[in-house]
C-alpha cells in the first residue's frame, strides 16, 4: 500500500516537473536571445514521461528534457536589434557581388536562390516557437492530471486508515 | 494445528483477507494507469475481477467439500507471488480512445474504478473488523 503513494508522488513531481517547464515558456515567449546574450531564439522546453516499469519501479519517471526542434516564430521588425541583417550572411563588394562565402548549411543553393532565401527572412525577427495559447491548455492538463494523482494520494491514505483500524 | 491457528483460518476472515488483498493490488494498478495519464503511448491495465471472484469462489468451495481449514490455496500465491500471479491485463478496446499520444487512459473510467475499488475495501475491511470484533466478544465472553 505503501508502494502506492510513491507511486503517486512520482507522478505529483512529474506534472510538477512539467508544470514548471511550461511557466519556464510562458516567461520566455518573447526572449530573442540565450543567457550568453547572443541572438538565439528561447526553445519550448518539452518533459520526456515513461512508465516506470511494472517490476519495482512503479509510477511514472521524467526520463529527458528536450527542446522542441519546431521553426522559431518569425515577425517582421526591421527595428528590432536582434532582427535578421543582410551582413549576417554575405558582404556585397561594390560591383553587388557576395563576397563572403555562404554558411555551410547554404552551400548548396545557387547564389540566386541564397539571396532570394535571405532577402525572405531581412527584417524578421525569430521569436521563440512558444504558442502561449497550446502552453495554457497543456497547463491546465498538467494541473488536472496533478489533481487526479491528488486524488489518487487521498484515496490510497483512506485505504491505508481503514486497514489500520481493523486493529483497533 | 493449534488451538488458535483452527479460530483465525476458519469462516470469513480468510476470504476476506483475500479479497481486501486484491483490492490492494488493483488499487496500485488504478494508480499506476492514473499516474500515466500523460505519458504516450502507455496502455493502461487492470486486474480482472471476475476472474479473482471464481478462483475465490472455486477455492471457497474445495475449502468446504474437503473440511480443510486453511487456505492452502492458489488464491494466496494468486495474488502474492508474482510469477504466478493474478494477470495484469492490458485494457486493450475496453479503455478509452486512443489518443494522438497513443495513450488509452480514460481518466473517468479510471476514477470511477478507483473510487469502486474503494469502498469495495472498505466493506471489506470492516467486514474484516466486526469478524474480530465478534472473536474478542467471544473471547471475553460478552454478550
Amino acid at each position: 500500500m505503501f508502494q502506492t503513494m510513491d507511486l503517486s508522488a512520482s507522478a505529483l513531481s512529474a506534472e510538477r516537473i512539467r508544470l514548471n517547464l511550461i511557466a519556464n515558456n510562458l516567461a520566455n515567449a518573447n526572449t530573442t536571445r540565450d543567457a550568453q546574450g547572443s541572438r538565439a531564439p528561447y526553445r519550448r522546453l518539452l518533459a520526456v514521461f515513461e512508465p516506470g516499469s511494472q517490476g519495482s519501479r512503479l509510477g511514472v519517471q521524467v526520463t529527458d528534457i528536450v527542446e522542441s526542434d519546431e521553426a522559431p516564430r518569425l515577425q517582421f521588425d526591421p527595428n528590432h536589434p536582434d532582427a535578421i541583417k543582410a551582413e549576417e550572411f554575405y558582404k556585397l563588394d561594390a560591383k553587388g557581388q557576395i563576397t563572403s562565402a555562404p554558411r555551410d548549411e547554404y552551400a548548396a543553393l545557387s547564389q540566386e536562390a541564397f539571396k532570394r532565401m535571405v532577402d525572405s527572412k531581412l527584417g524578421y525577427v525569430e521569436y521563440p516557437n512558444v504558442d502561449p495559447v497550446r502552453e495554457m491548455a497543456d497547463a491546465v492538463l498538467a494541473s488536472r492530471a496533478y489533481e487526479a494523482n491528488v486524488a489518487v494520494l487521498q484515496t490510497t491514505k483512506t485505504l491505508i486508515s481503514q486497514s489500520l483500524r481493523i486493529v483497533a | 494445528m493449534g488451538l488458535t491457528s483452527g479460530i483465525f483460518a476458519k469462516g470469513a476472515a480468510p476470504v476476506l483477507e483475500r479479497a481486501l488483498s486484491f483490492c490492494e493490488q488493483r488499487h496500485r494498478v488504478i494508480a499506476q494507469n492514473i499516474a500515466n495519464v500523460e505519458t504516450p503511448g502507455y496502455q493502461p491495465s487492470d486486474l480482472d475481477e471476475q476472474e479473482f471472484q471464481q478462483a475465490l469462489r472455486a477455492e471457497i468451495e474445495a475449502r468446504n467439500s474437503r473440511a480443510v481449514r486453511r487456505f492452502e490455496s492458489i488464491t494466496g500465491r494468486h495474488l502474492h507471488d508474482s510469477a504466478a500471479g493474478l494477470r495484469v491485463l492490458p485494457m486493450g478496446h475496453r479503455a478509452g480512445i486512443l489518443r494522438h499520444s497513443e495513450n488509452r487512459v480514460d481518466m473517468e473510467s479510471e476514477m470511477t474504478r478507483l473510487a469502486e475499488n474503494g469502498l469495495k475495501f472498505r466493506v471489506y475491511s470492516s467486514l474484516v473488523k466486526k469478524h474480530y470484533m465478534q472473536l474478542r466478544d467471544t473471547i471475553s465472553e460478552r454478550a
